[in-house]
């Protein structure tokens, strides 16, 4: 069985561009219980036209239920788990064994351990594994040699993170911005202190404890070889873009792993994608070595947007596309155009008209409605970049 | 209620008048305790017969720490220590496939906030729980009514905030080609007066508060309904420390009324009351639909 690329989904948007774009699952949180109490999040309706999409796609949607509860927390959480039952998800990512324990006494659905809960080692697996628990998302700590001797001696299901963020601190073990902010952090209020700016006993130079984000590109064959069932993607607040480019990015080194036909030029291109979507450096953190001065930064917040990023097409009426621009490109600019079925496609820009239908030679207003006529046939829900490949 | 402290030392005659409950750390095994060695455990318990001793093995478990931990629970299990403090599950897996009978403690630092987490691990053979430092009074109170556990809250100590397994500090000196010989260093937010304790240990970065957490006004109204009330001496001056044991020893005795505790531990380390008495807050964006 090949090995699942699992999305996060911010929103309804998100959930259907990562499934069209190559996600074999996703992960997103209702209103409450999750650890992102900041992204849009899904309603009830949400949650069951995601999972009727992602299903009729051949997808599995899972929930986020991984808060660390307080007892307020627990009033309304059994009915919730029975009506998100119903609404058809296929598993909860839970970190609280109470949660678990109620679950699978309860319904026939997969309970996922989550990171929170930064399993480490063979036995506590083991005990997690007779505890009904179908999948664990291992630590974000644990290397490479730990996580193939934990399969070897359990044959449980790991998830591990291949791409996204990284905490400079243990999960579960943070609690930086409940003292720096009063937003608990283990209840999905998290302030990322860590990426703020601090000094350390009086030095000149400022003091930073963010580190860089993880980026598993180069490993995902072995990641494979060691039988890491689920391939996690970090990211539910990130853009629809961000989203498509780092799922098919992916998606193709996966396929190319199962095709044999992964080499060195591929891995360099899809390289070059996935730096130019993120907005920070990247690399292998605990993987194949201890973490170390490479991994942090020292200068406090360190994101570098780009503009890349010039539309997405949601419509198509009549011969035009009908475009939401997001970042300023005019006529004659050679963009690239991404679409779910991994294409590529190098296009001169040669017509531009506003909503009206009136001929324009800039999109320069972000969120605003461009239509173009372009001679393919394209999805919905392709996406228009800069050009960068050549 | 018994008063549990730190050990951050084998001596521990200083303490003696006021409490004979106590935590410590093992070799390699814990965050934030003073490590012990087995050798240096079983002096303690050989020398100090009627003592209470909770063995903290609060570090995360990795693979190679199996073989070790194993060997040092057996090793325990025939010590006369009270019980267990414990963050990674790997330690209840080994007591019970060893049948081991020492008392166990779930210790998981942030993450013990609710009653039926409390009675999912006492139906699993851990009698105690030690409750989460970010809760406020009246959950730690529910908690009580809800479950049959005995608790441990934490009322007084420079409280661990975060741990990594990175080494933070190191780092950021190798970046700046800088010598740095202080074990403990000082952080602040930019632009910010307050201050945070930050240090490594073998096992990664450990961020404390700065300032004493002062519980006593939730030690009032807790302390005939828990087993277990921590007071921490970790980074505070060893004379503070024990005005502060007597403190509430006498108050224990009956021989210092509850205002009066209040006033003196207030004058002695001020009135940071943590989350006793302050609620977190998460930002939901929407209600359900």
């Amino acid at each position: 069985m090949k090995v699942e690329l699992l999305s996060p989904a911010g929103d309804l948007e998100r959930l259907k561009i990562a499934c069209i774009y190559g996600a074999d699952a996703v992960y997103f949180g209702g209103f409450k219980y999750n650890l992102r109490a900041n992204a849009n999040n899904f309603s009830l309706s949400d949650i069951k036209e995601g999972c009727e999409f992602a299903h009729k796609l051949g997808k599995k949607a899972y929930l986020t239920l991984n808060i660390v509860f307080h007892n307020e927390d627990l009033t309304d959480v059994y009915d919730y788990i029975k009506e998100v039952t119903e609404a058809g998800i296929d598993a909860f990512i839970v970190s609280d064994l109470s949660i678990v324990k109620y679950i699978k006494d309860n319904f026939k659905v997969e309970v996922h351990l989550s990171t929170q809960d930064s399993v480490s080692n063979y036995l506590s697996v083991t005990y997690l594994q007779k505890e009904g628990i179908d999948r664990i998302v291992l630590a974000r700590e644990v290397r490479r040699d730990d996580i193939k001797k934990i399969i070897e001696k359990t044959n449980m299901d790991i998830e591990v993170f291949i791409h996204g963020a990284m905490c400079t601190f243990v999960s579960g073990r943070c609690v930086l911005s409940n003292y720096f902010t009063n937003r608990d952090s283990n209840r999905g209020g998290c302030a990322q202190i860590c990426r703020f700016c601090f000094s350390i006993n009086d030095e000149e130079e400022p003091f930073s404890m963010a580190v860089k984000d993880l980026n598993m590109a180069t490993y995902i064959k072995d990641m494979i070889d060691i039988g890491i069932k689920s391939f996690k993607i970090e990211g539910r607040m990130r853009s629809p873009f961000y989203l498509a480019v780092v799922i098919s990015s992916y998606r193709r080194i996966i396929n190319a792993c199962y095709n044999n036909t992964l080499d060195e030029n591929l891995i360099s291109k899809e390289l070059k994608i996935l730096s130019r979507v993120s907005n920070r450096e990247n690399s292998t953190h605990f993987y194949n070595k201890e973490a170390d001065n490479r991994d942090q930064y020292y200068v406090g917040r360190q994101e570098i947007s780009n503009q890349d990023y010039l539309g997405i097409i949601y419509a198509k009426e009549n011969n035009l596309y009908c475009i939401r621009q997001r970042n300023y490109f005019k006529l004659g600019d050679e963009i690239e155009i991404i679409t779910p079925n991994m294409d590529i496609i190098n296009y001169k820009v040669t017509n531009l008209y506003n909503e009206k239908g009136e001929k324009i030679t800039i999109a320069n207003q972000a969120d605003s409605i461009i239509k173009i006529e372009i001679d393919k046939e394209l999805p919905i829900y392709s996406m228009l970049r800069k050009c960068y490949l050549k | 209620m018994k008063l549990l402290v730190n050990l951050n030392k084998q001596e521990l005659e200083n303490y003696l008048d006021f409490t004979n409950s106590f935590i410590i750390g093992l070799s390699g095994f814990s965050v934030n305790y003073y490590e012990a060695t087995i050798k240096e455990i079983k002096d303690i318990l050989s020398k100090y017969k009627n003592i209470e001793l909770f063995i903290s093995i609060n570090k995360n478990i990795f693979n190679e720490d199996i073989e070790e931990l194993e060997e040092n629970l057996k090793i325990l299990n025939g010590l006369k220590i009270k019980g267990i403090l414990f963050y990674d599950l790997s330690v209840l897996e080994i007591t019970k496939r060893l049948n081991l009978n020492f008392d166990l403690c779930i210790h998981q630092t942030h993450m013990i906030n609710n009653y039926n987490i409390c009675n999912y691990y006492f139906d699993k053979g851990c009698e105690y729980a030690f409750l989460s430092t970010e809760i406020t009074l009246e959950e730690i109170k529910e908690i009580r009514e809800n479950t049959k556990s005995k608790l441990l809250v934490y009322f007084l100590g420079h409280q661990i905030i975060s741990h990594s397994k990175r080494k933070l500090v190191s780092n950021y000196y190798e970046h700046i080609k800088k010598d740095n010989n202080l074990k403990l260093n000082v952080i602040k937010e930019y632009g910010k007066e307050k201050k945070y304790y930050i240090y490594e240990d073998k096992v990664g970065t450990n961020i404390l508060n700065y300032d004493i957490l002062n519980g006593t006004k939730a030690y009032i109204e807790l302390k005939d309904k828990i087993e277990y009330g921590i007071l921490d001496n970790n980074l505070i001056p060893d004379d503070l420390f024990l005005s502060i044991l007597k403190l509430y020893k006498d108050n224990l005795d009956g021989k210092l009324s509850d205002s009066e505790l209040i006033n003196k531990i207030e004058k002695l380390i001020g009135s940071n009351t943590g989350f006793f008495f302050q609620k977190t807050i998460y930002k939901v964006v929407k209600n359900e639909s």
